[in-house]
């Protein structure tokens, strides 16, 4: 029961540095409160304090700059999937966002909630990584930046101190990249994903004329305690180049083998596994395609 | 003589709004959970955390201390009896001595805030010594342990009907083997389990979300010690029942109410989500061994049947629920020789108990799977194998109950196969499935059922039903019946009924939910019963009704009681429809005449004789029968499942409302394709891994498939305008048709329910890698 608990409504980043600073209990963010609201009522203790950062309009907006896209980690899930850059660039983003809950959950959660809730299956993660994104983390008297890819130490767990918040999400231009995302959940929508794979493909020009893959990256979803990038076989494409037939098998084999997932109420340890190599090999015909 | 009848209906048949529907969408609907009352106190029921052991201690006194706290009830705090069986005396209110499964309530708390009945609920103590848990009927059946001192079998029901079984094998051309196993299924309900409880008038009223209210002031009286005249119950607005609430909400509604009867004061029980999903009943889980013989002719000679059902940690509605399998294991089709043992037993799990179908979509999955094997053993066609061997009139079914009327099968199998376009389907998906490059398998599966109306002879007892009618002298009218509206129209098809027989308009009708002072005990909302029932029951109390208000415009017309027609909101002259009096006159009239416009209305199931020790007679007056054809399409890589289109023919007699009969298919249709390939509800060592919406999950609309409804009419005798019931129907095909259709695509035909893609991927793996392996060689 919440007995003895506060909500807090900083009305400025400014004002919820401050209160993470002089805070005296176990506290959680409100952004969207899609996870935060769930978890609190499942387990009461889960915190002690609400700090409601729904209001504050600097977190929620998302800027463009010469190299990079700035989201704010308020930046609500449908605000993300309306924004044309992204819609024109970043399809493995879009299609990740746009699989996440229902349009009511979309209207209402946050990129900085998807993230700061650390779970392997959130839906957002992956491309993000794969896009190579970093957080910023800001507290009253820091300011830095992490590599999404560090960010996360466990299911739930991540790098952020306890007088830290995260403000933005920092995503490299990448005009040259193809990308996609695929998952398979339970159900077709209000699902939690079992396993979710992003693919993020660059290509040239060979001096032959044929394409070749000159950038790869793989995130995996849900089937390690955070989302991991699949480094291995990111190598091994890179070296191959070429998606013959054997080199994308050997790829689908090598993924399946960096994945290390758990069997529990949603899936099993060996069906996920082979699942992420038989995802990467549709988002590999998919994005050779589509050239 | 039927045809010329039916045009003469003005409602019944039509497509009649729900009457209920803009009260629910503008949300004035008023659930348990919208209604205070002041001083009211929240109950929350606090349950056992181990699945098996004696309870040694429990103590309240940190729970007692919490301010706010009203009261800890434990057993020993029960004024009546301490017992909430409903058919069998085997289940305590309130935990005693012993629990028998995680979740069974020992103590139940009243506060003046749910945040503090939920804290105080954590603070009462109890001290176990656990005992190895019964958790699966293999260990349950060897009786190495009892979970009731009296041994595990809840039930045992047998049907013995032909010669010896052994010997009609070996009859049969081919005989077929084969076991089955099939998990639980949760009903979810979108409203959970909840009632309120108020002392009044020196005794108790209770309101709530019911699918029986009589259970419920049965199961409170007994708990209070009070004659059930003092024990009222009024019915709020249902979300949802599907079974669940028939006989569980007598558990809650019994402790609401002695709470409130001892503590003087209203007292709110409503269960949250992982509490409801903990403690209430489920469908049974079952192993089924069937054994089929077939004569070369394609004629199903011999069927031998073994059903183990967890009923879980008490018997509650396990001995009806089972006596149902007991008659439909064999499907509705003839077959000379047959031996079926159907048994219940007891474990340390939830107690499982009705569930739209009662016990039949498990066997019926079981058998049509019998079938589809058969059929793709023999090459024989779906549709005729059904055919040759379906029931039909005057032919008898494994109970050897002879079909004398209202028997519309072959016609559903028939109009199944033509409006899936079937022929034209499999020619298609077996081309799609030749073509090594596509992506996916294809196919299309078949499953045929009847169903038995009412409460059979096993319940016979108890299948009647009241109503009341009052017209009044504005012409306005009320109605009360016995059996509650919880979603699925009855309101409005029982409108239609009474509005048809009444002869006045539809909107003139207004309902008043079930109230156990005005309407006499009507038996349990379930049993697909209800339009018969109070169907029937309304219909009594307005012939009688009809009668007064003919011989009122006989005489204002000057004619002949025998020339008045009735319609619509006016009653005229056969032979001149521009003579007449309006329905709101006629009861000014009868009003100032002193004519009384008030009647109740009495319906009994009909009679049937049926034997339980060899399992033959007529277990049931009539069936309703369906046949459903699914389209599925498999990920080879993925093994999911994509359910493309349902076809379902049923036959339900005369159709009182076409559209929303169609719309009780379409959402048996959903519920059944989540329990063939998605629901799937986790249990380790007794304990339910699966307590949230999130992880016990339910199709989405983008799951479900595009249906397709049809209608047989085939009219029975004993129904209001011909009508049977649809309810279960809707749902019962469904998990046999599309595990054939997922099984047809695969190439295998699967053994456990539900059948997830985790399996489809490992089945589809081992046949690709033995394919390979030949190619090597
Ligand atoms: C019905 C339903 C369906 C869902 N489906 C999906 C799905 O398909 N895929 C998916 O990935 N998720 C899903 N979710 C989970 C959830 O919606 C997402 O994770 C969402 O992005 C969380 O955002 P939020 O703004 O609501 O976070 P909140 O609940 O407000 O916060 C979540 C956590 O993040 C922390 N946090 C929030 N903002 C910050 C910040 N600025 N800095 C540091 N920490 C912060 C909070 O302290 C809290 O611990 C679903 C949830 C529900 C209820």
């Amino acid at each position: 029961m919440l007995r003895n608990f506060k909500v807090l409504m900083p009305a400025s980043l400014n004002e919820a540095l401050y209160v993470i600073n002089n805070i005296d209990r176990p506290f959680r963010f409100l952004a969207g409160g899609t996870d935060v609201l769930v978890r609190l009522k499942d387990n009461p203790s889960y915190a002690q304090a609400l700090i409601d950062i729904s209001k504050i309009g600097e977190l929620a907006k998302i800027e463009e700059h010469k190299s990079t896209f700035v989201i704010g980690s308020g930046v609500r899930h449908e605000a993300l999937l309306a924004y044309a850059p992204f819609i024109e660039n970043y399809n493995g983003l879009i299609e990740a966002v746009s699989a996440i809950g229902s349009p009511q959950i979309r209207a209402l959660a946050t990129v900085g909630g998807n993230i700061g809730n650390a779970s392997p299956a959130g839906d957002s993660i992956g491309p993000l990584m794969a896009f190579d994104a970093e957080v910023e983390l800001r507290s009253q008297d820091t300011n830095r930046i992490v590599k999404l890819e560090d960010f996360f130490t466990g299911p739930g767990k991540t790098v952020l101190k306890h007088n830290e918040i995260i403000t933005k999400i920092i995503l490299p231009k990448s005009d040259s990249l193809k990308s996609g995302w695929k998952r398979l959940g339970q159900r077709r929508a209000v699902a939690i994903s079992k396993v979710s794979v992003t693919l993020a493909l660059g290509f040239a020009k060979h001096s032959n004329g044929s394409d070749r893959v000159n950038d790869v990256r793989i995130a995996l979803g849900a089937v390690a305690p955070t989302v991991i990038r699949a480094r291995k076989a990111e190598k091994f494409l890179l070296e191959n180049q070429t998606l013959t037939k054997a080199v994308v098998k050997e790829a689908c084999r090598l993924v399946a083998k960096e994945a290390r997932p758990i069997t529990d109420i949603r899936s099993n340890t060996e069906y996920r596994s082979e699942m992420c190599g038989v995802l990467l090999g549709d988002l590999i015909e998919k994005l050779a395609c589509a050239r | 003589m039927l045809t010329k009848k039916q045009n003469l209906y003005s409602v019944v048949g039509k497509k009649v709004n729900r009457v209920d529907a803009y009260e629910k969408i503008v949300g004035g609907a008023r659930y348990v959970d919208d209604l205070a009352f002041e001083d009211m106190l929240f109950a929350k029921m606090v349950c056992s955390t181990i699945p098996s052991g004696r309870i040694k201690k429990i103590d309240k006194s940190r729970a007692l201390k919490l301010k706010g706290v009203a009261g800890v009830f434990t057993a020993e705090d029960i004024t009546g009896l301490n017992k909430i069986g409903c058919v069998v005396d085997d289940q305590p209110l309130l935990a005693k001595e012993t629990v028998r499964f995680a979740g069974e309530p020992f103590a139940v708390v009243a506060a003046e805030t749910r945040e503090i009945a939920e804290e105080a609920a954590g603070l009462i103590d109890i001290e176990y010594e656990p005992l190895e848990p019964v958790l699966t009927v293999d260990e349950s059946v060897s009786e190495k342990i009892k979970v009731h001192p009296k041994g595990n079998v809840v039930c045992h029901y047998k049907v013995r009907k032909g010669d010896n079984i052994d010997e009609a094998f070996n009859k049969s051309f081919k005989v077929y083997e084969k076991t089955f196993t099939i998990n639980y299924q949760e009903h979810l309900y979108l409203e959970t389990q909840g009632c309120v409880a108020l002392p009044e008038n020196e005794g108790i009223t209770v309101y709530g979300s019911f699918q029986c209210p009589f259970y419920v002031q049965g199961a409170v009286a007994t708990a209070l010690g009070l004659p059930l005249a003092k024990v009222r119950i009024l019915q709020c607005v249902v979300g949802g029942g599907f079974g669940g609430k028939e006989d569980v909400p007598s558990e809650y509604a019994a402790k609401a109410a002695l709470l409130a009867y001892v503590l003087k004061k209203p007292v709110k029980l409503i269960l949250d989500r992982a509490q409801d999903l903990m403690v209430s009943s489920k469908r049974h889980p079952m192993k089924m061994e069937y054994k089929v013989g077939v004569t070369k002719k394609g004629k199903m000679n011999a069927l031998k049947v073994r059903v183990l059902a967890d009923s879980g940690a008490y018997t509650t509605l396990s001995t009806v629920v089972l006596f149902r399998s007991s008659v439909h294991f064999g499907g509705p089709y003839v077959i000379p020789h047959v031996s079926g043992d159907i048994i219940g037993l007891y474990t340390n799990r939830v107690p499982c108990g009705a569930y739209r179908g009662f016990g039949t979509p498990q066997v019926i999955y079981a058998m049509e799977s019998m079938i589809n094997i058969i059929c793709n053993d023999m090459g024989w066609d779906p549709f005729e194998f059904r055919k040759n061997n379906a029931l039909k009139k005057g032919a008898s079914s494994i109970t050897s109950h002879k079909i004398k009327e209202s028997c519309g099968l072959i016609e559903t199998i028939d109009k199944a196969r033509k409006e899936s376009e079937y022929d034209k389907r499999k020619k298609e998906f077996d081309k799609w499935n030749a073509d090594k490059s596509k992506r996916t398998l294809k196919g299309l599966g078949v499953s045929s059922i009847f169903y038995g109306m009412n409460l059979g002879a096993k319940g016979w007892f108890y299948d009647k039903a009241g109503s009341h009618i009052q017209i009044c002298r504005d012409g306005s009218v009320t109605l009360c019946v016995g059996n509650v509206e919880m979603g699925q129209g009855a309101k409005t098809v029982l409108a239609q009924i009474a509005s048809e027989a009444l002869g006045c308009e539809i909107s003139a009708i207004n309902f008043t939910n079930v109230d156990t002072n005005i309407v006499p005990d009507s038996g349990p909302t379930v049993a697909s019963r209800t339009t018969v029932m109070s169907g029937n029951a309304l219909l009594d109390a307005a012939n009688k009704l009809r009668k007064k208000l003919v011989a009122a415009a006989a005489e204002s017309l000057k004619i002949k009681p025998g020339q008045v027609m009735a319609k619509l909101g006016k009653y005229y002259n056969i032979k001149d429809s521009h003579q007449f009096v309006s329905f709101k006159d006629l009861a000014g009239k009868c009003y100032l005449d002193n004519v009384g416009l008030s009647e109740m209305g009495y319906y009994v199931s009909p009679k049937v004789e049926y034997d339980l020790q060899s399992g033959q007679g007529e277990p049931y007056y009539v069936y309703s029968y369906a046949t459903a054809v699914t389209e599925v399409e498999v990920d080879k890589k993925t093994g999911e499942v994509r359910v493309n289109k349902m076809t379902c023919a049923h036959d339900i007699g005369r159709v009182i409302n076409p559209m929303l009969a169609s719309a009780q298919v379409e959402g048996g249709v959903a519920q059944g394709v989540g329990y063939a390939i998605m629901e799937n509800m986790v249990s380790e060592k007794g304990h339910i891994k699966t307590l949230g919406l999130s992880t016990y999950v339910i199709p989405t609309t983008k799951d479900c498939p595009e249906v397709k409804s049809v209608f047989v009419e085939d009219k029975s005798k004993d129904g209001p305008y011909g009508a049977k019931g649809l309810g279960e129907p809707s749902l019962m095909p469904v998990v046999a048709s599309v595990v054939n259709a997922v099984s047809n695509a695969a190439g295998h035909q699967f053994e456990h329910v539900p059948v997830l893609p985790e399996r489809i991927w490992e089945v589809l793996n081992e046949k690709n890698s033995s394919e390979d392996e030949s190619e090597v060689k």
